[in-house]
């Protein structure tokens, strides 16, 4: 029975291994790449970008790893900065490197996040596809839908700081006014707000820092 | 070599040695340095990199040590001998694939290939181990020195077992009898839809982008803006199930509901414009006092009446509110301004909390446990008698922001009686040391005088909460701000004044 019981969990461990191995060191090998395009302008950082472009959506799911407070020490941004909004070293280059690799499956993955237990990866993740703007529109407003209250709060939080670029889903948000979930209501009632006219000066500047970014 | 011929060791050595290199190999990977296929094919893997090419070299003596381990047999070798290769095979795995990578489009058929193969090969591995295991030889008879160590070994295990239950039950009557509690977190606020929790300092975030149009009414704050926030452990019922407090703005950018800006015909209105004791921090809109307020007037004058929440609209002190009561005040219309004056407005300095605070050392293992918390606090020096800070002098020292405020409540209460609209201030007593030396008092009579003296109307709450207790009155051990008992009084205070004949 017992000499059984080893042999399954053996086996257990066989099929497991190489999963966990999978993710882990893609997860490790993406940051270690990650990091080197944060750093000066030289080969490893053209072979890092290679690299990344090369696996394009695969990577995302470690990529928005890079946006987790355990990359960096959150309470020294806050007492740097001043703020909590205070990125790590890997959160700007990871966002720019989603933000150039904008391709639909990417979005997708990007958005994917919004849903992450994390809430700095969600966080993050929120910033980057309104940065990413006229492109993660659509996919953003579909997730008004999801059956995640907590999702579809993001999503309507997303398109808040999209400026003009979010417009689109303006239908969607005035639908989601009906929203079974208070939170999600709320949201979406501020979101109207902010892509309403009367808010152009912010959509200049979103615009502005979009393409600066870029 | 036969199974007779070879030496004790060998087997066991080879197969050790080859678990131990294996493990480093997976270290390397683990640390992002793995030539690894799903980056894309050899072409773009950092192979040129020397750590890259010390993991393939130390994979690739693991290998030839783990089969070296198999071939000679026996127990103690082929298992570390085996596990090895199957650490190593998702490393095989890639490099069997590496010639097909451009063929295996990115994602999931990319990755169930691999996933297989390795999944294959780690199997097939701990088979070869099997297999190598039953042709060794049998153990012999344990060595004394053997038998020892697995005494001492179960004796070690044992006193362990018995350790770590009894360090269990201990943890589980300590959290029973609420000993050695984790402390407080410090209050936070939400973004609901975004998740991340920042410092209450964060609301400045949340002002409009550029200066409002004009002619638009206006406040400090962007229409609808939501947030919540979040308190740890907190003891009253209003909070919810994550002990959370919503903030809701309204159309016009104030903690309210919605209100036309003209008042009806017949309507009585209040503005009440303040800091974070009149916005309600940590109570829900519906239990602060200019909604309390607003009810209680209700159903007193049998008439409409709409008590505006300015609280935060235009800043924290009375320099503030000036421009805004005269711009934006104004257009409402209001009967009268209530401005709840917080002790605070006198001097930056003077805190809610009005004894110095004991300092602790951050609790052992971010206070998770209650028997290390509560052996800290055993070794600690016992806390002495609460040492009220005298803010009075403070002020008296540096008045110039006292004097700024009160030249601008002077300025309001002009520019409001030139309008027919009457300034009332109302002075918040800070909820500390109420029931015995209250260090605050001093300053009320400074802004009672000084309301005297400059012709403007003043109530003074203080004496309808001198002598309850301080903690009955915070929303949170964390927080001396009024909780819904504290802006009920604070309410009912207004509302007597309000109704006074003049």
């Amino acid at each position: 029975m017992a000499a059984r019981l080893l042999r399954l969990l053996g086996v257990a461990l066989a099929c497991a291994l190489p999963v966990l191995l999978w993710d882990a060191s893609l997860r490790a090998a993406v940051r270690r790449d990650v990091a080197a395009l944060a750093g000066p302008e030289d080969p490893a950082r053209e072979r890092a970008a290679a690299r990344l472009a090369a696996l394009g959506a695969d990577a995302v799911p470690a990529v928005v790893r890079c946006f987790s407070a355990e990359q960096h020490n959150a309470a020294s941004a806050v007492r740097d900065s001043g703020t909590s909004v205070g990125a790590g070293e890997l959160t700007t280059p990871a966002m720019t490197f989603l933000q150039a690799h904008a391709s639909p499956d990417v979005v997708d993955g990007v958005v994917a996040a919004l849903g992450d237990e994390d809430h700095d990866v969600a966080h993050f993740a929120g910033l980057t596809l309104a940065w990413i703007g006229e492109a993660a529109e659509p996919a953003v407003a579909a997730r008004l839908r999801d059956p995640e209250p907590r999702v579809r709060a993001s999503a309507a939080w997303v398109l808040s700081l999209m400026g003009e670029a979010g417009t689109p889903a303006l239908p969607a948000l005035q639908e989601a006014l009906a929203d079974p979930d208070e939170d999600v209501r709320h949201v979406a009632r501020f979101a109207i707000s902010q892509l309403s006219s009367g808010n152009e000066a912010f959509w200049e500047a979103v615009r502005a820092f979009r393409a600066g970014s870029r | 070599m036969s199974a007779s011929s070879r030496r004790s060791w060998e087997g066991p050595w080879e197969g050790g040695l080859a678990l131990i290199l294996a493990l480093a190999v997976q270290a390397v990977a683990l640390a992002g340095c793995q030539p690894a296929l799903h980056l894309g094919g050899f072409a773009l893997l950092p192979l040129a990199e020397p750590i890259a090419l010390l993991d393939a070299a130390l994979a690739v003596g693991a290998a030839l040590l783990a089969l070296r381990g198999l071939r000679l047999g026996g127990r103690p070798g082929a298992w570390p001998a085996a596990l090895a290769l199957a650490l190593l095979s998702p490393f095989a795995a890639e490099v069997l694939l590496a010639p097909f990578a451009c063929t295996l489009p990115n994602g999931a058929p990319r990755r169930a290939a691999f996933l297989l193969l390795s999944a294959a090969g780690a199997l097939g591995a701990l088979r070869l181990g099997q297999r190598a295991a039953r042709r060794g030889p049998p153990p012999g008879p344990p060595t004394p020195f053997a038998r020892a160590a697995r005494r001492w070994a179960a004796r070690g295990a044992l006193a362990a077992g018995t350790l770590a239950v009894l360090l269990v039950a201990a943890e589980l009557a300590l959290g029973a009898a609420g000993v050695g509690e984790r402390r407080y977190a410090r209050p936070l606020l939400i973004l609901p839809g975004d998740g991340r929790r920042m410092p209450l300092s964060e609301i400045a975030l949340f002002v409009p982008f550029g200066p409002p149009p004009p002619g638009t009414f206006s406040s400090r704050f962007r229409p609808y803006v939501f947030f919540k926030g979040w308190y740890d452990r907190p003891r009253w019922s209003y909070f919810d199930a994550q002990g959370q407090v919503a903030y809701v703005f309204n159309r016009h950018g104030l903690r309210d509901h919605d209100f036309e800006l003209l008042p009806a015909p017949d309507e009585y209105r209040v503005v009440a414009a303040g800091d974070s004791f009149t916005f309600g921090a940590g109570v829900p809109l519906d239990l602060c006092w200019p909604e309390v307020l607003e009810r209680n007037l209700r159903e007193h004058l049998g008439r409409p009446v709409e008590v505006i929440n300015a609280g935060f609209a235009s800043g924290n002190h009375p320099g503030d509110y000036e421009p805004w009561l005269i711009g934006n005040g104004v257009r409402l219309q209001p009967d009268v301004v209530v401005v709840g004056l917080c002790l605070n407005d006198l001097h930056k300095d003077v805190s809610l909390f009005g004894f110095r605070p004991r300092r602790l050392p951050p609790q052992p293992l971010a206070g998770r446990s209650h028997l290390l918390n509560a052996w800290q606090e055993s070794r600690l020096p016992p806390d002495g008698p609460a040492e009220p800070i005298d803010w009075t002098v403070l002020v008296a020292a540096e008045p110039e922001q006292w004097e700024a405020n009160r030249a601008a409540l002077r300025r309001t209460h002009e520019a409001l009686e030139a309008r027919g609209i009457r300034l009332v201030v109302a002075i918040l007593p800070m909820l500390s040391g109420l029931r015995g030396e209250y260090p605050y008092e001093g300053l009320h009579h400074m802004v009672a005088e000084a309301c005297a003296s400059d012709g403007l109307e003043c109530v003074d709450l203080l004496p309808r909460f001198l002598g309850l207790v301080d903690e009955d009155l915070w929303v949170h051990p964390t927080d001396q701000h009024p909780n819904d008992v504290g802006h009920r009084i604070i309410a009912e205070g207004v509302e007597e004044y309000l109704r006074q004949p003049r």
